[in-house]
């Protein structure tokens, strides 16, 4: 009887200790989903960055244009407002916490620097170094890419003698969240931006699989779009002039595959011939103003389309009283804010004319081509300067009128307020009038009050 | 009572010749299992002189004079007189066991069975007999009313929304899993509760303190409540069980929700019309949303195509229906749930089974439906001395299907709630309720598309899921006795449930009408044919998923009983998995059953809405879902020490492992452990107090666990495939963390059991305390970071609580009227002690309704805050405080309540929002063979907020409430009124002003209330047959009335806002051949 009850304690601890030491172990490590994965490969990085709705979709800021001259609210639409969109209307100062234009933002600039990290313990070799390139150049672009949209609405306009001492956005190029927040100045922050595009550009194709994925083009687009903002415009004019090199495309409005019928809601086709690389503004904090549906184009800018120019219908639709804006490259009524060929057509053509005489009849050359595919055939006169300052008040209009609803259009009025051309914004809201100074400080908007409470960073004044 | 007493009194007749002083001797054993009495004593009537009984039940005593008599006690046994009439007799007694003692039920905490007197911990019984007391089809709500400890929450959720239905003890987490762990006989159960038969129950018992729970480790921080299942016994005879029972539900009352008068409403919508509030609605070209009958009659006014008389008539009859009398004429029934159940058992020697059926058959109030069939099979064998052999398969198979919509879907119209809508004209004709402007749906496609009327009274018969679930649970177990008190055992236990679901919209639904116009385009031409990128047909979609789980246990039980001494203790490892497989859907488009047809679909390219235009894909839910799969392994070790049945020192300990993602084997080991001791009072010799003969003292301290699988210390990524490009992606979805901890609950229990003479009064007192430390609790995160959250988790929330468990039980009459009563009163109060987060202030406490898990330092983890109340001032608007002074600057109200809190002088704080004490009051009686119980149930300690009439609900299309009534109209008001004038959206701080009022003081009541949740009526005859049949017949009527509250407005504070718990009257019989 006692061997036996040996027997039986041998046997079941010895087996409990086997168990405890290797079976569970093996046990212990299936994973709890196939749904999951820790990502670390390249190709799982490449799938991080390809996930547009994290990357590309709803991601750029909101505010900017909100806080732009390129639509109204009609008086009971105000009503409904809340709070902060009505102050942001009326370009009040007011406290707002997440989630926001910071938040959205933000969030593929941590997927781009955890791509950038990971990356560095994956050995590059001649098999892989296409993929390897990718990944790293289309880290690189995102993170400028946001970094640079940021920049426009939350730093003050590019001004090279104050660039070292203006504050500019959080520089963000770990993706540790331990490591602290602080404001770089707004040289440094162009200068990472500038860098970072460049060095991508080296390592990414030309063209792109998918207009949600960066590509050369997109890179000297965007190199384009900052010297612009920066006022660098021969630097500008360098890129936007490669870029249209590799496409140069443009949607021809009186007939054209990528172009329904005027009668559809949305008319331009996704993902069009246009589009470089597709980016939407994001949805939340004070969209509401700008949302297409119902907010509606100023009319001073509406009656400054010609009859003949096919943008006036494929661009709006009959709203109430007024017109509404439909045509977002989006083919919805989120706004596409990506980079397209139609705003490095007006970006060359700016810089030429800032050349003076010698650039003259490049900028007219690049206006033209633009506005042959915008007007009716019909209809159309090409249009001539005699001066390069006459080119260039010309094509600022065409600018506005071309990349209405993108996102750019707060950019271009900080930048032009340094040149004089004193752009002021103003407002009439139930019988108050509202006024927005050219180079005022509420140029640089307000961060998140929650951000600046934790991190403890400098608020915009 | 059988009085089994056999006296053996072996004469030796050389003893005889002895010597007169040789002492007596003699040995006791148990009546029932024959096994040596320990610890008796034995005493002399005429000297008084005392022994005891060995380990081996011997004694010896040596007495003076002769003829004497000896009288042995136990506490455990009846005590019994012996007559020694010469020196050296030998006497062999069998003790009958206590009564009560052989009555109660074990205590099955899923690894070991005890005597209740065997256990230091804090465990709740319910017998079958109190299970029976309430008649419901699921079990664990059997429960209520009539557990000491246990609450039913209502409409409480956790911090992170999960459902906190019921709960043990209050709470031992902020953020972590709040449900208790619920085990199936030995194994945890995750299926659907309902799957289980009640009948099938044998008892349930809660397992509340660390130190019972804690054997069930990482898993147990919320309490464990234990089911087990009925079995047959060996040496049965044949023993046939039929129940039967039809229980009614009352319908929804949908009056209990107070709404202002159907007149005022319409005239309240005019007057939005008139103010121009639906013009961008009429105006909506884009998506044609459909408008309220009243407001179509306006437009049509406005239009001049109704002139204002006829507009007038019209209004008129609108007012002349109510939406509530239609729905409950139309939708509502009496629900019917009817329960058979029928079991069979019996037992040789070497062999014991019980085979047991069930079957339900619910027809809803809504006239849903639902069928279920159980069938249980126990069989225990002994092929061989000292080795058992259990086997048992456990089958469910239900099935169920929808019924009609609810209230509030049928009379929403473009989400605005319509308090006059009819559903059916005066010949009998079902109505269409809008779901588009009915002057677009009437001519859109020139006749070329389908009607787009919606029936709400007959979609759900041509629009309606299928539901069929599965469960089948096999268990094997060996027991096998190695030597005396040492055994072993195996049990291993296979469980899966299928869940399959179809759902099937014919051709007739608005679903499948609607789908189809909406993916329709019209050709330019009228004479080309419609292109249909959804096909003429019937729509179906099938879905099915499974829940997989094994288990396997080893376990060596040892008891051993020497002298004085008595060690229980079991020792064990066991691996768990549990496999859900979400399964795979399908959807099915052309659908015809017969002959079968179907029609492929283009699910990749988007086609214009035929309404919206914008380009829409056909929906689906094609595709295989992911698997998700939980694995466990743990050792374990309980015992427990006693020392002259007077002293005992319990402990256990545990060991529990998981397969968190991302963490290093190491680093997956839980340690959790308990210790107790256990001290009978009234086994001391010094213990005189005669009117108490039984009082025990007992002390705990453990740990249990809580763990989260979902928190993982990597960036963790979800795979999938980009909806556009068709590129693989994945997608970080929660910060990585790498010092994530498990969460651990520590808790201290105090208990007293007692019992007066002749058990006229017994019961226990406890008080615990509970400490939860390096609590998951969010720390806020700088989102530059990180955009998708504000905040991070961390172990960085502590919270504290406390309680008290008494649960007393007097026999009041004992004659030819008995009368019994238990009376249960339970306190408890949980605090947060540490917590990182911007909410974590009484501000948001005061804009919540507290039924979210809040938590706030020092308060308790559901609580309120309320705005403090200035009245309201000459125009009809709340005033609040701001700067100690009154104000109607209700913005810079909350921005000094969110900045300062209580300091701002603009908050109140209220209190708890669950109760603080609770408990109930049961009641039974018996005269001849009738017997008659009710129970009592009360809640006190504690605050709900009032749903209450304003500006905003109404205006943006909620249920316009019945304090409309009251609201201010003219100066003067104010002095009688809290209900604040109504104001329109240009109202300049139009929400806030609602905001402020409707968290405002006078919108906090208290909770505190008495219920009369059942009364039981049964006839219980036995038959004077040779088995002693036994028939008894009962009525029951469940969630009866409130008999007092506390708040004056005649709320169910169970359910503030309308629809309380239905009421239930159950008949039914049960015969036991």
């Amino acid at each position: 009887m006692k061997n036996q009850l040996y027997f039986f304690m041998v046997i079941f601890t010895g087996s409990a200790v086997l168990l405890g030491m290797t079976g569970c172990a093996k046990f212990l490590d299936k994973k709890t989903s196939n749904a999951i994965v820790v990502p670390q490969t390249v190709a799982d990085l490449q799938a991080l960055l390809d996930n547009a709705g994290l990357m590309n979709q709803t991601k750029t800021p909101a505010s900017g244009e909100a806080a732009a001259d390129n639509y109204f609210l009609t008086a009971d639409y105000y009503k409904t407002c809340s709070p902060i969109e009505r102050a942001f209307y009326t370009w009040q100062r007011y406290d707002y916490t997440f989630e926001n234009d910071w938040s959205k933002a933000y969030t593929p600039v941590y997927i781009a620097n955890y791509c950038l990290e990971l990356l560095k313990k994956q050995e590059q070799n001649a098999t892989n170094a296409a993929r390897w390139g990718n990944v790293y150049g289309s880290a690189l672009f995102f993170r400028s890419y946001y970094f640079q949209q940021l920049l426009w609405v939350y730093a003050k306009a590019y001004d090279e003698a104050a660039a070292s001492a203006d504050l500019g956005i959080a520089l963000r190029l770990s993706y540790d969240f331990n490591e602290p927040s602080r404001r770089a100045s707004v040289a440094e922050c162009y200068q990472q931006v500038v860098n970072d595009t460049r060095e991508a550009a080296y390592y990414l194709p030309d063209h792109p699989e998918h207009a949600f994925r960066p590509s050369k083009a997109a890179a000297y687009a965007l190199l384009a779009r900052t010297f612009l903002s920066m006022r660098r415009y021969d630097s500008a004019y360098k890129y936007a002039d490669r870029c249209l090199k590799i496409k140069n495309d443009l949607i021809d409005f009186n007939r054209d595959p990528d172009l329904g019928t005027f009668k559809t809601t949305y008319p331009f086709k996704k993902f069009n011939r246009e589009t470089v690389f597709y980016t939407e503004m994001m949805i939340g904090g004070v969209y509401g103003l700008v949302l297409s549906t119902r907010s509606k184009v100023d009319t001073v800018l509406y009656d400054k389309y010609a009859e003949a120019d096919l943008r006036k219908k494929a661009y709006f639709l009959k709203s109430g009283d007024y017109y509404r804006f439909r045509g977002s490259y989006s083919k919805a009524s989120v706004p596409f804010t990506g980079l397209a060929t139609d705003e490095m057509y007006l970006i060359r053509a700016e810089c030429s004319a800032r050349r003076g005489v010698e650039g003259l009849q490049g900028a007219l050359t690049d206006l033209n081509t633009l506005l042959a595919k915008r007007y009716e055939k019909s209809g159309f006169i090409e249009v001539t300067a005699s001066t390069a300052d006459a080119a260039l008040n010309m094509i600022l209009e065409e600018r506005r009128k071309e990349l209405i609803w993108r996102g750019i259009r707060w950019s271009d009025i900080k930048r032009l307020n340094k040149e004089g051309r004193n752009i002021v914004l103003e407002k009439v809201v139930e019988g108050q009038h509202y006024r927005l100074e050219p180079n005022s400080s509420y140029y640089a908007l307000p961060l998140p009050t929650d951000i600046i409470d934790i991190t403890g960073m400098p608020q915009n004044e | 009572m059988k009085k089994h007493i056999v006296l053996a009194a072996a004469v030796c007749m050389a003893a005889l010749h002895l010597c007169a002083q040789a002492p007596v001797t003699g040995s006791l054993i148990s009546d029932r299992t024959k096994d040596p009495v320990r610890g008796a004593t034995v005493r002399s009537l005429a000297t008084g002189a005392t022994a005891k009984t060995n380990g081996s039940g011997h004694f010896s005593i040596k007495l003076k004079s002769f003829p004497d008599s000896l009288r042995f006690t136990h506490i455990g046994y009846i005590t019994q007189t012996v007559v020694i009439a010469h020196p050296g007799q030998v006497v062999l007694a069998a003790l009958t066991e206590r009564e009560e003692e052989m009555e109660q039920v074990f205590v099955n905490t899923g690894y070991q069975k005890l005597k209740p007197n065997e256990i230091n911990g804090s465990v709740t019984v319910i017998d079958n007999k109190m299970l029976n007391e309430q008649t419901g089809t699921n079990i664990l709500q059997r429960l209520k009313g009539i557990t000491n400890g246990l609450v039913f929450n209502s409409g409480k959720v956790g911090a992170e929304g999960g459902n906190n239905d019921i709960s043990i003890r209050g709470l031992s987490t902020i953020n972590g899993p709040l449900a208790p762990l619920i085990i199936l006989d030995n194994f945890p159960y995750e299926e659907n509760i309902d799957n289980i038969n009640p009948n099938d129950v044998e008892s349930v018992t809660i397992l509340k303190d660390a130190a019972a729970a804690s054997i069930w480790g990482a898993r147990a921080g919320n309490g464990v409540i234990v089911i087990t299942t009925k079995r047959g016994k060996y040496n049965d005879r044949l023993r046939i069980n039929l129940n039967s029972s039809y229980l009614f539900t009352r319908p929804v009352d949908l009056y209990s929700a107070k709404q202002m008068p159907v007149a005022d409403y319409i005239t309240l919508e005019q007057g939005l019309f008139d103010k121009g509030y639906f013009n961008e609605t009429i105006d909506n070209t884009a998506t044609r949303p459909a408008l309220s009958p009243l407001v179509e009659v306006l437009v049509k006014r406005r239009e001049g195509k109704l002139s204002d008389a006829e507009a007038a008539t019209q209004i008129e009859a609108l007012k002349q229906y109510d939406s509530r009398e239609q729905y409950a004429r139309y939708f509502q029934r009496t629900g019917l749930t009817q329960q058979h159940s029928l079991s069979v058992s019996g037992g040789s020697g070497q062999f014991s089974w019980r085979l047991a059926g069930n079957y339900n058959h619910v027809v809803g109030a809504d006239r849903s439906l639902f069928d279920k069939i159980n069938v249980h099979l126990d069989n225990r064998i002994r092929p061989v001395k000292n080795l058992e052999v259990a086997l048992t398969a456990y089958y469910t198979n239900s099935s169920s299907k929808g019924g009609l919509p609810s209230f509030n879907s049928v009379t929403s119209i473009n989400r605005r709630h319509v308090p006059y809508l009819r559903f059916m004209d005066d010949n009998g004709q079902s109505i269409p309720i809008d779901q588009y402007r009915r002057g677009y749906t009437d001519t859109a496609g020139g006749g070329r598309l389908q009607s787009w009327d919606y029936y709400p009274l007959e979609e759900y018969e041509h629009n309606n899921t299928t539901r069929v679930v599965q469960d089948m649970i096999l268990r094997a177990s060996v027991d096998y006795k190695i030597y005396k008190g040492l055994s072993f055992n195996v049990d291993y236990q296979y469980q899966k449930q299928w869940s399959k679901s179809r759902a099937l919209a014919d051709t007739v639904s608005f679903y499948t009408r609607d789908l189809i116009n909406r993916f329709t385009s019209l050709p330019a031409n009228p004479a080309l044919p419609p292109v249909y990128n959804v096909p003429q047909g019937a729509i179906l979609d099938l879905a099915n998923g499974a829940l997989i789980t094994k288990n396997l246990r080893g376990q060596l039980n040892f008891s051993q009983h020497w002298g004085q001494h008595s060690i229980t203790a079991i020792f064990g490892s066991e691996m768990r998995e549990a496999l859900t497989e979400s399964g795979d859907a399908l959807t099915i488009y052309g659908y015809q059953e017969d002959p079968l047809s179907q029609v492929r679909v283009n699910y990749t390219a988007a086609f214009p809405n035929y309404i919206t235009g914008s380009p829409e894909r056909i929906p689906s839910r094609e595709g295989v879902t992911a698997y998700y799969i939980t694995r466990f392994v743990s050792t374990y070790a309980n015992g427990s020490y006693t020392f002259a049945r007077r002293y005992t020192l319990s402990g256990s300990f545990r060991k529990d492992a998981a397969n968190v993602f991302g963490l290093k084997t190491n680093d997956k080991w839980n340690p959790l452990w308990s210790s107790g001791i256990g001290w009978l009072l009234s086994g001391e010799s010094f213990y005189k107090v005669s009117a108490l003969p039984y009082l025990k003292l007992r002390v705990t301290y453990g740990y249990s666990g809580n763990l989260d699988t979902r928190k993982t210390p990597l960036p963790i990524s979800g795979v999938g495939n980009d909806p556009t490009t068709g590129f693989m992606v994945q997608r970080i979805s929660s910060l990585n963390n790498p010092s994530l901890r498990w969460e651990k609950s520590g808790q201290t229990n105090f208990g007293i059991d007692f019992r007066l003479e002749q058990d006229v009064v017994s019961g226990s007192l406890e008080y615990y305390q509970k400490k939860g430390t390096n609590l998951y609790g969010p720390s806020p995160l700088d989102y530059t970071t990180w955009g998708l959250s504000r905040y991070i988790v961390k172990n960085v929330a502590d919270m504290k609580g406390h309680g008290v468990d008494v649960s007393i039980t007097t026999k009041n009459l004992n004659g030819k009227v008995k009368w019994k009563t238990i009376w249960i009163y339970n306190y408890n109060t949980s605090k947060t002690t540490r917590y990182y987060s911007d909410q974590a202030k009484d501000f948001y406490t005061a804009n919540d309704d507290g039924n979210r898990i809040n938590p706030v330092i020092g308060r308790p983890l559901y609580s309120l805050t309320a705005y403090r109340w200035g009245g309201l001032d000459a125009k009809g608007d709340p005033q609040g405080y701001l700067d100690g002074k009154l104000s109607t600057d209700y913005k810079a109200i909350y921005s000094a309540a969110a900045a300062k809190g209580l300091q701002s002088g603009g908050l109140k704080y209220v209190g708890s929002t669950v109760p603080l004490h609770f408990g109930s009051v049961t009641n039974f009686l018996e005269w001849r063979q009738l017997q008659l119980s009710f129970n009592l149930m009360y809640k006190a300690g504690y605050y709900f907020k009032k749903g209450t009439f304003t500006s905003a609900e109404v205006i943006m299309g909620g249920m316009g409430r019945a304090d409309y009534a009251l609201r201010w109209q003219q100066p003067g008001d104010e002095a009688h009124t809290t209900v604040p004038a109504f104001v329109y959206t240009d109202y300049l701080q139009f929400n806030e002003r609602d905001g402020f009022y409707m968290n405002a003081e006078p919108n906090v009541v208290r909770g505190d209330h008495i219920r009369l949740n059942y009364v039981n009526l049964a006839y219980e005859a036995r038959l004077k047959n040779k088995t002693g049949t036994v028939l008894r017949i009962y009525a029951n009527a469940a969630n009866l009335w409130i008999l007092w509250r506390a708040n004056k407005y005649k709320l169910d504070p169970d359910a503030p806002y309308g629809d309380p718990a239905a009421r239930q009257y159950t008949v039914g019989v049960n015969v036991d051949f």
